[in-house]
This record gives C-alpha cells, structure tokens and sequence, in this order.
C-alpha cells in the first residue's frame, strides 16, 4: 500500500513539474515583444480559423467575428454575407442595421471602403468611422468584413483589408473541402456504376438458366438481386456496419455460387464482437468480387474463397482470401498507385484510398500475392472514429 | 498430498493454456452459411462473458474470506454490487450502445472533443486495471505458495506468462466465447465443490454456527507468527509461547494472557490447546456467533457506506462492460446483457456465502494467521479429508487459476488496446506493446515493491473499484446525461477524483492519523469524494459553459434517441 501511495504521489509530482515547465515557458516567450505579437496574431486567427473554414453561414460568421475583432483590434466588427447581416461583435450594435447599407458598396465594387461621420444618434456611441473590405471566393465578392473605430485616423483600413484577404483565403480553402467531399461522392457512385454492368450481365443469364429448371430458385436469386441492387444503390450514406456490408455480400454470393456452383468454395469466419464495426459503405464487396474472379475464373477446378473478420483490441481485422492465380506484386503496386493500364483492379484502387482518406493511412490495403500463390486482402478498421459519422 | 495438487495445478495451467487458445477459435470455426458466421453473440453469452470478467479471484476467494473476518455485514457489497449493475443497465447501458464507442476513453473524445480528456480518462483506466491486475497476481502467487511450494513470484511469472501466451497469441479471434466458456468453468468449479460440502456437512452432523461463542481451536494446534503482529485474544487464554509477547521473552512455557490484542515477535511459536478461542490477526474484531450473523452494519457508517458508493460507482466506470455494450447487437440487447449478467454473478456469488458459513465452522483457525482469502481452497480438505476432498480442492483450486487467467487476459486485452491507442498510435504491434505494458507494469510493481504482495485481496480490488468510481464513472454518467458537460469540467473532476484517491492511500501511511479531523478531511472518504467530484465537474462545467461542443444536441440525440441503425 505504501509503494502505491508514493507511486500515486510521483505521478502528482511529475503533473505538477509539467504545468510548472508549461508555465516557465510561456513566461519565457513573452520576452521576445515583436515575436510575442505576432505569435499572438496567429493564434487569435487559428482560433477564428476552425469555423471559417465550415463556410460563410450566420453560425461560422458569429464564431469567427468575436476573433476578426481582436485581431483588427477595433471596439467593433462585423460580417456582412450578400443577404444581409451575418454577426456582430463588440460595442454600438446600433449600427449594426447600417452595416448591411456600409458595406454595399463594397459587395457591389470589389474594393475596400471607408465611411466616416457616422452618426447613429446616440452621444454615448463612440463609433464614428468605418472600413469595409470585400470577401472574395473565387473572384466574386460573398461578403464582407466592417471595422468600426472612433475616428477615421483610428481605423485599421490596411488590417483590415489584410484580415479580410486571409479570410477569403479560408474561405477558399472551405470550398476546397466541400469539393474534396463531393469528389468522394462522384468516386463511390462511379464504383457502383463500374460493378454493375458487368456483374447484373452474368446475374441475369445465370437467373434466365434457372428460370424453367427451378422457378422457385430463380424467383430466390432474383429476390437477391434485388436486395443487393437496393444495397448497393442505396442513399449514399458514407458508412455502413460490417454486419449490414457482409449481408450484402451473403446476397452478393448466393448470385455468384448459382453461377459457379460446386466450383466455387466458401469459408466465413466472424467474430460476433466486430459485427457493429463501422466500414466504408461497399467496401468489401470489390474484394470479394476480385476474388472469385481471380481465384476461380482463371483456373480449372474448385476455387478457394474465405472472408474472417477478427476482433483484435481497438481494431477489428478483416481478410479475404482467395487460392486463385495470384497476381505479380509490380502490376499490384501500379494498380494501387493507379498508373496500371485497362480497367482491371479499379476496384482494388478505390477501396485502397477511400479506406486511406477516412481512416488515414495507415488503413490502407495490405495484400499478400504471387503469381500462382493465391491472394490474400487485409483490412483493418478502428472500432471507434472520433470524428463520428 | 499438497505436492499432488500442486503437480494438477501446473497440469491444468498447462491444459487451460491449450484450452483458451482452442476457445478463442471456437467460436465461428469456418462455415460456409452467412447467415449463421454474422450472427451477433447469443443473449446468454455475452452476459456470461461480461460475468466472467468480473468473476476475478477476488470474488472466487476474497469474497468467502471477507465474510468469515467481518460475518455477513459484508453482504451488502453484494448489494451494491448489484445496485451498480443496474445503474449500469438503466442509465448507461442503452446511451453508450447508440453513441458506437468502444471504450471510456472513446466517449471522453467523442462526447467532450478533446483529446487531453482522452488520454486522461485512458490513465485512469488504465490505473484502475493495473491495480486490478495486481490482485490477480497477488492471488495467484499465493495459490503457488500454498500448493506448489514455489515462491510467490513464480505464480507471478507464470500468470504474467500464460496471460501474455493466450492475448498475443491467439487475440485475433473473439474473445466472447472465451470468457463465456470460463465463466461456466469457474462456476462449476466453484458451484459444486459447494452443494457437495454442503451435503457432507448435512451428513456429518450438521452443527450450526452457535449464536454466543467465538471460534475455537478444534485440536491443539500451533500457529507461527511469521512477522511482528497483534493478535486480538476473543477471551481469556491458556496458552504456550515459545518467542515474545508483549515484549517478554518466554521459551515454551505456558501463559494465560488476558482478553486483547497482544503483540507477538516475528518467528514466535503459539500452541494453543484444543477448545481454545481462535486468536484474531489483522485487526480484525472477534465476533460471537450472533454478531457474526448480523447484516447490520456495525462498522463505521462513513466507512461502510463509502465502500458501499465505490462499488455502485465503480461497476458503471469498468472498461470491460463499455466494450461489452460496443458488440451487442442492440440497445436492448446491451442493456439486457447487463441484466443477465447481473442474475448469473448473484448466482455465482451465493457460493462464497456458504463457503464462509462452513469456514465458520471447520476452518475457523484461519483468523489466526490471516489467511481468510485461502477458506475457499482450505475448506475441501477439512470437511471431507482422503480422496473426495482432494478432488474437490483441486476442483476449487482449479477454478481459482482459471478466475485468475481469465480475468488477466480480459484486462490485459482492455489495456493494451487502450494503451496502444493513447500512447503508442494504434496497429497490431503497438498493440503488442501495449498488452506487453499492461501485463508487465503490474508485475514490475510487484518484484520491485515486496509489501505490495502482503495485501489481501479485496482491499486492492476495492481499490481499482474506487478509483473508477471518482473517476471514469461521473465522466460517463454526466456525459451521458448532461448536456452542458465541458471538457474542463470532466478535466477537473478527474484532477479532483485522482487526487482524492492518490490521498486516501497516503494518508494512513503518513502517520496523519485518519481518524482526526485533518486526517479524516485528506483522506476522503468516497461517501465525499465522489459527490464533490461531480459537484466540481458541474461547477468547473458551468464556469466555462462556451465550451460546451457545438453538436452536443446532436450527441446527446444520439445517445437517446431511438434509431433504426447505426
């Protein structure tokens, strides 16, 4: 008991050193003046940053003015959208109804543009001057940013239209992720459209040969496809469960095991705990698929397929395996890289860097191949995104 | 014949290392059937592997030896116990299954965005299940000591072993069906044992614990005094001493010592005569038979009820249920894992209760050393000496190794996923590293610290309790119900909880005497601690009440909101 007490007590000593060390030096950088006021600069603008960077909305606007102001240093600032008023921050929000007329010029112009000899009619009201500088997005202007000062020799017009200038630059940057998203989007429905033709083709002939033989089966597997088709081009909704993900491929199989028969060979392994695992919709469906197109239609005789799913801590592992013709490593690596010629392996690619750009990447693929040798996909995903959905 | 069941101890160790990674591939052996490989866990299961991971040796052995020092007051641990299950299954259960997390740590990130909460919450989880851990060491190395006759440190060395075989060896598997298999086997081992004993107890004259009278020595036996202690004498003595007593040296000759506590040199020989009242170690108080039957709390009610709060508190902060909660296939079936769970360790915990009960009556001499934690394994040979009982000691004993395996490998896998998490970035062989971490910070602790393995078993597991009861579980039970919950706030809180617990185990040490004001303030007791803990994670909360996330709406809905998936 007394070695868990002075253990305890160690760690309170080491907390105690760190917050001391943190504190020396904080202490120690605000020697440096000119160094000091630039740091603070750059960290009032990281702090306005974050939502700025959600786009130009009343939420965004609100958050980040509160941080444009003390960056400009004025009793007052205030965004403007093409609409109308977005925030305000500071003193004299009397004025704020004559910020929407202030910056009209500048909204219509392009350039920044100074007000003086305001007068809200309150003696008590210090705001006598104003500055508006334009927001621009990909050259057309979508707001813009109000300084307001006592006088007009107070007014930081040249920070102003600075600051203004590094918010269009966030702004920007905004729209570079709003794009970056809908990429991803355009990047998942074109592999649904990439399955299909190919895949619906050999489904319906499979089900044609069983329509007279055994109408009961052709009417099940049509029902599967169904299913599978609604799966996979349902809402697009970024992720999925592995449970809801494996039952799609359970769908996915019975077409394909009608097809191939007593030819193809199947082995599912699942540890029940991984089940609710969050994975990138259609995700493992092109393994699959790569699978029994490589391990069963380019050889003779019975082909090999085992999907497991284990459960490993904070991660759950997944592996699709196949004992098929195998692949030479350099034609894998120009296919993940995708420098590799016809269309082959696309799906292999897209998997490989929508698992990268969602979990980093270390998640990409790791596969295990050689001509002749078989293939053998991992996977690997968190438990747990803390970006949520 | 001790020699025997030791050899059988080794041999099954041997088999239970087979067993377990044959167990951790039991579970979906390959099929060729979707439907049946993605089914989610059975209902029974789950909760039985949630039972099995809290079945640990200090409820296998601890629990029956505590009743026997302190009588049945101590079934209202059971109580609390049970009231903790079902504030688990009523208020957190449910919550955490929607909101996806994996662990505590998991939900202080999501609920609080801040990764500094996170590795806060991690070091207190992880804290919590290294004390854990050292009290499956602790026990393990006296199950070695007591029937292979090896020193402690080899049942250390080969818990640490086989614990660290079973988790890197065969982890990547499921790890359901493992501790459900095992929490049957320790049922078993402890469940039959006990219905046999009973009856041979039935058989044999069926005495009853009687109302006024303390234990006596049922022969002339001696008892060695292995280091300097007191000893309470329940009634006035004739016995021989050969060693010190009070400071007086005697060599062998008969004394009659007055009812107290007397001090006894270290290596003193006592012989006491058949009929003799069973002298008490460890400060423990001697009881007449009617007080010892007494569910009346006669304890200190601060103390009492302290122990009472961290055990409710600490079942709802424990790793391994948030993770329990993460694989059930619903809400519902999360919270009705916690339920389940809960009627299978009643069922498991009654066996303790007669196990004290005969030890009253047979093994009653156990006061004497101390050694109350030993009753379960000690109780076998006393009823029914020759073959039956050693059969059934074995069985107990292997029960016992199993309860310490089992609950090893269920913590070390919890901790060495969160450590590798936190510390180390993730990937399987920072996982590794981490398991590697999480079996061997205990163990260090242990070989380089030698009083730490002289500490009895439910102290140090009411140890882990209470520190996730100040800690992990207000961080839950706010975060799962209280919208404006801050990351500061929960920082705070956590400060407050971790210090008040490093506090409550200097203080005594300190020479600050507990029972006096200053004393009695630093070390608070959990009756206090927990409720100021929430009190300054709602206040700190409050002050800074910007930093409420933006989406905690959104969170929360998440959280309580009935949804169809995801």
């Amino acid at each position: 008991m007394l070695y868990l007490a002075i253990g305890s007590l160690l760690v309170a000593l080491a907390s105690v050193g760190e917050l001391v060390r943190r504190a020396v030096r904080d202490r120690r950088r605000e020697r440096l003046p000119a160094a000091a006021a630039t740091c603070a600069a750059l960290h009032t603008a990281a702090l306005a940053a974050p939502a700025l960077r959600q786009g130009l909305g009343r939420d965004s606007a609100r958050r980040a003015v509160r941080h444009l102001r003390s960056l400009l240093g004025t009793p007052a600032a205030a965004i403007v959208g093409t609409d109308g008023l977005l925030a305000w921050s500071g003193s004299g929000t009397a004025h704020s109804a004559a910020a929407v007329r202030l910056a009209h010029p500048v909204l219509a112009g392009g350039r920044p543009h100074v007000h003086d000899r305001l007068d809200c009619g309150d003696p008590a009201c210090g705001l006598r001057a104003a500055v508006a500088a334009p927001l621009v997005v990909d050259g057309q202007t979508v707001g813009a940013l109000l300084a307001f000062a006592a006088s007009e020799t107070a007014l930081p017009a040249r920070a102003a239209s600075d600051v203004a200038g590094w918010v269009s630059g966030q702004l920007e940057l905004a729209e570079l992720d709003r794009y970056r998203v809908r990429l991803a989007d355009a990047e998942i429905r074109a592999l649904r459209l990439q399955i299909s033709p190919h895949f619906v083709y050999n489904c319906l002939t499979t089900i044609a040969s069983f329509v007279r033989t055994d109408p009961e089966r052709a009417r099940g597997l049509l029902l599967d496809f169904a299913d599978f088709a609604r799966y996979s081009f349902r809402s697009s909704r970024n992720l999925t469960t592995l449970d809801e993900e494996l039952r799609s491929i359970d769908r996915y199989l019975a077409l394909e095991r009608a097809r191939f028969g007593e030819r193809l060979r199947l082995t599912v392994r699942v540890a029940p705990e991984v089940l609710p695992v969050k994975v990138p919709f259609l995700c493992l469906q092109p393994l699959v698929e790569n699978a029994i197109r490589h391990g069963i239609e380019g050889k003779p005789g019975v082909g090999q397929v085992s999907v497991t799913a284990r459960d490993a801590g904070a991660e759950a592992h997944i592996s699709v395996e196949d004992d098929g013709i195998g692949m030479d490593p350099d034609r894998l690596r120009a296919i993940l890289s995708g420098q590799a010629d016809g269309s082959s392996g696309i799906g292999l690619a897209n998997v490989d860097e929508r698992l990268r750009n969602m979990f980093g990447d270390a998640y990409g693929l790791v596969i295990e191949t050689g001509p002749g040798a078989g293939t053998k996909v991992n996977l690997r995903f968190p438990k747990f995104l803390p970006k949520g959905e | 014949m001790i020699p025997l069941v030791g050899g059988a101890i080794v041999v099954t160790a041997l088999l239970m290392t087979l067993l377990a990674v044959a167990g951790y591939f039991s579970r979906a052996g390959g099929t060729s059937d979707f439907t049946a490989a993605t089914r989610p866990a059975p209902l029974l299961s789950s909760a039985a592997a949630a039972g099995g991971e809290y079945t640990s040796a200090a409820t296998f052995l601890g629990f029956a030896g505590l009743l026997l020092a302190q009588g049945f007051q101590a079934v209202w641990m059971f109580v609390a116990l049970s009231a903790g299950y079902v504030l688990l299954a009523a208020f957190v259960a449910a919550p955490l299954r929607r909101s996806g997390v994996y662990s505590p740590s998991d939900f202080a990130e999501w609920r609080l965005r801040n990764r500094r909460v996170r590795r806060m919450v991690s070091a207190c989880v992880v804290f919590t299940g290294w004390v854990y851990l050292l009290a499956q060491y602790a026990a393990a190395g006296a199950l070695v000591d007591r029937y292979v006759g090896l020193p402690a440190w080899a049942g250390w060395g080969g818990v640490a072993a086989v614990t660290l075989v079973i988790v890197l060896h065969a982890s990547n598997g499921s790890d359901t069906g493992f501790q459900a298999v095992f929490f049957w086997v320790k049922l078993a081992a402890i469940g039959v044992p006990a219905v046999v004993l009973l009856v041979l107890w039935q058989v044999e004259d069926g005495r009853m614990v009687e109302h006024t009278g303390v234990p006596a020595f049922a022969e002339p036996t001696t008892v060695h005094v292995a280091e300097d202690q007191r000893l309470t004498l329940p009634e006035e003595t004739v016995l021989t001493v050969a060693g010190r007593v009070n400071g007086r040296h005697l060599d062998g000759t008969a004394v009659r010592l007055a009812a107290g506590a007397h001090h006894f040199a270290a290596g003193s020989e006592l012989t006491f005569r058949e009929g003799a009242a069973v002298p008490h170690a460890d400060g423990a108080r001697p009881l007449e038979g009617e007080q010892w039957l007494e569910m009346e709390v006669d304890a200190p009610l601060l103390g009492a009820h302290s122990v009472q709060l961290a055990l409710v508190l600490g079942v709802v902060g424990l790793p391994q249920f948030v993770a329990r909660f993460y694989g059930a296939a619903s809400p519902r079936a999360a919270r009705r894992t916690v339920v389940v769970a809960l009627v299978l360790v009643m069922v498991f915990s009654i066996f303790p209760l007669i196990y004290a009960g005969l030890g009253r009556l047979y093994a009653s001499d156990l006061l004497a050393t101390g050694d109350t934690d030993i009753v379960v394994l000690a109780l076998p040979e006393r009823v029914a000496p020759g073959a039956l009982g050693l059969a059934l000691a074995t069985m107990v004993a292997v029960g016992a190794a199993a309860a310490v395996i089992t609950v090893s490998a269920g913590l070390a896998t919890a901790l060495g996923g969160t450590i590798s998490q936190c510390v180390l970035g993730g990937g399987t062989r920072m996982f590794r590293l981490g398991v590697l971490m999480a079996i061997g910070v205990p163990l260090a602790a242990l070989l380089m610290l030698p009083g730490l393995a002289d500490v009895s078993l439910v102290p140090l597991v009411l140890l882990a309790f209470r520190i996730s009861a100040v800690t992990v579980a207000p961080v839950l039970l706010l975060g799962v119900w209280w919208r404006r919950l801050t990351d500061v706030g929960a920082a705070a809180g956590l400060l407050v909880g971790m210090a008040g617990v490093a506090a409550g185990v200097v203080v005594p040490l300190t020479g600050l005497d507990p029972a006096t004001e200053p004393g009695r303030l630093l070390a608070m007791p959990t009756l206090l601690l927990a409720p100021l803990v929430f009190a300054v994670m709602v206040v700190v909360s409050r002050l800074s009440a910007r930093r409420v996330p933006e989406d905690a709406d959104a969170m929360l809905g998440r959280m309580h909101l009935p949804r169809r998936d995801l």
